[in-house]
This record gives C-alpha cells, structure tokens and sequence, in this order.
C-alpha cells in the first residue's frame, strides 16, 4: 500500500526512533517527560495531518514540550519525506490517535513497537481495562497495525505493566458475549 | 480593580472544585469563579469548548488559573488565551487564590498589580517547615 510520492522501497528509514506512543493529550505534564526521559530521546517528532497545519496549536503543544527537546509536527507525508534527513537524533514519535497511527503504517511507517498511552473516551467506546476506551474499529486498526510487524502493547506510565494487545482482544471478545 | 474580575479555574480532575470550596471555608461564599476539570477520556478540544461558552457570558476582565504548565489544562488555557483577553496563573494553590478573591475588589489595585502579588504570594506560601523536635 504505497502513497504516491513515496520512494519505491516504502520502507521507513528512521532507524533512530526510541519510542512511539499513541497519546491523545500529545506533550502532556510529566507522563511524557518520564517517558522522554527513559527513552534518552531528544527529539519529539508529532505526527498529526490536522495538527500541521494548525500554527497555533501547534505553538501550544511546542511550549509544553519540556526544555531541550526538539519539537516538529508534521504531516505523515512530511514526516516519511524527512525521513533520511533526521541523523544523530533519538526519535520520539506521538500519533494523536489509533487512526493516525494506522495510516502512517498504512504509508510506508515500519515502527518496532507502538505504546498505547492515553485514548480519549468517545460515545459508543467501552474500556476494557483502566482506561483505555476502545470499539471495533480501534482494534480493527491496531490488529492492522500488529500484522504489519509491530509490537502493540498499552501502558500509561513507566512502572506500569505493560499489556499485550492480544489481552485487550480477549477482553473485547468476553465483554461482547 | 474597577471592574470586575471572573475566575476561571480548570484542572486535572476536580482539584479547582474542590479548592474553591476549601477557599469558601476560610472567606464565606465566593461569586464569579467557574471551575472546569480535565477528566479521563475529555480531549483538549472539549475542555477549551467548554470554557469557551461560559466565558462568551462574562462581562469584566478574567483570570484562568490551572494546574500546572505543561499540562492539557494549561495548554487548553494557552489556546484560550489567545483568543480572550485574560490573564493566566499556572500552579495555582489555595494562597493564590485566597489572595485574588481578598484584593479583587480592592479599587487601588490594577489587575496587573493584583497578578503580580499573586504569584508572589502562592511562590512565598511554599516552603519546608523544620520540626522544633528533630530540626528537620
């Protein structure tokens, strides 16, 4: 599934990314900080269609960040451009949303693991566990996502366990019978 | 200050609700605060919404007061910020606050004024206090 414009590969070159994290408050207090902080990133890479083009918002999320970290929000588009241009710098990729996510998989993203974190809770989605909110779709994408060769798991915060997106299918499984 | 002055309050959770009530404890009932909290589950887009509508009903001049920086309250109050005229406290705590409800209807006082010695006073109401017995 290849965007046009993609190199013909289409496979992501961002070799030095530390973490990725599907996080629906983006840059938020100190649960990204912890994060940043353990995964030695240095620079946050934001990758939101909407959100690139939203100047100030965009300013919002960039003052957050905390001191010495290095902010860009791009576009899926943008972001498999720069791909190759980003050298000595630990990458730390927020997806605003599971859909986000999908489609930067979709166009040619290969992400080692992706870290559920934070999920905004919508009519019509139920939590299976603490709070996640989750519906068909959503796992839908992120079983997608999983059979493209990344680890999915979920985990707000370092110190919590980490829980596997087979769990999370069970349980969805179990609370629809 | 001449005019009046709302508060806005908007936290993780319902902190700001609860402070306010914590504050009517010690000063009797409190007029023109609002407080909006950040829930589990509710987008920066729902908060800033909600906040928004209310203060589309106020006259006066408007102080939000969150949580801390770098938080989504603080982040919807920035976004705020840009489109009211208002001011913006982040780490806000019961002096801070008991000092804008005492000095708000002080006629001697500018709103710049009363932000300054608010944030004063909420950074000197924090400090360790040595225990007289073990001088820690």
């Amino acid at each position: 599934m290849l965007q046009k414009g993609i190199e013909s590969d289409g496979i992501n070159h961002m070799t030095n990314i530390v973490h990725c994290r599907i996080d629906f408050r983006l840059i938020h207090g100190q649960v990204v900080t912890k994060w940043l902080k353990m995964k030695e990133a240095t620079l946050i890479m934001i990758i939101d269609d909407e959100l690139s083009k939203d100047e100030f918002l965009g300013m919002v999320y960039k003052m957050a960040a905390p001191r010495g970290y290095e902010v860009l929000i791009l576009s899926i588009e943008d972001a498999l451009k720069m791909r190759d241009s980003i050298e000595d710098k630990r990458i730390f990729i927020l997806f605003k949303n599971i859909e986000t996510a999908s489609e930067a998989v979709k166009h040619g993203f290969r992400l080692e693991s992706l870290q559920v974190g934070g999920l905004e809770g919508k009519p019509g989605k139920t939590s299976v566990f603490h709070h996640f909110p989750v519906d068909e779709n959503d796992c839908d994408l992120l079983k997608g996502i999983e059979n493209a060769g990344t680890h999915v798991f979920f985990q707000t915060v370092p110190g919590e366990n980490e829980v596997e997106l087979s769990s999370v299918l069970q349980k969805m499984k179990e609370k629809s019978k | 200050m001449s005019q009046k002055l709302n508060i806005i309050v908007m936290n993780h959770g319902e902190f700001g609700t609860w402070l306010i009530k914590s504050a009517e404890m010690i000063v009797g009932e409190i007029k023109d605060v609002y407080a909006f909290s950040l829930t589990e589950g509710k987008s920066i887009e729902n908060l800033i919404k909600e906040v928004t509508e209310t203060f589309d009903t106020l006259n006066g001049e408007t102080v939000l007061l969150t949580d801390m920086y770098g938080g989504t309250p603080n982040n919807a109050a920035l976004v705020i910020q840009q489109k009211y005229q208002c001011r913006l406290i982040c780490g806000m705590n019961l002096p801070i606050l008991l000092e804008l409800i005492l000095i708000r209807d002080r006629d001697d006082v500018s709103l710049d004024v009363l932000i300054k010695n608010c944030v004063a006073a909420g950074k000197k109401s924090i400090e360790s206090c040595i225990s007289p017995i073990s001088s820690i």
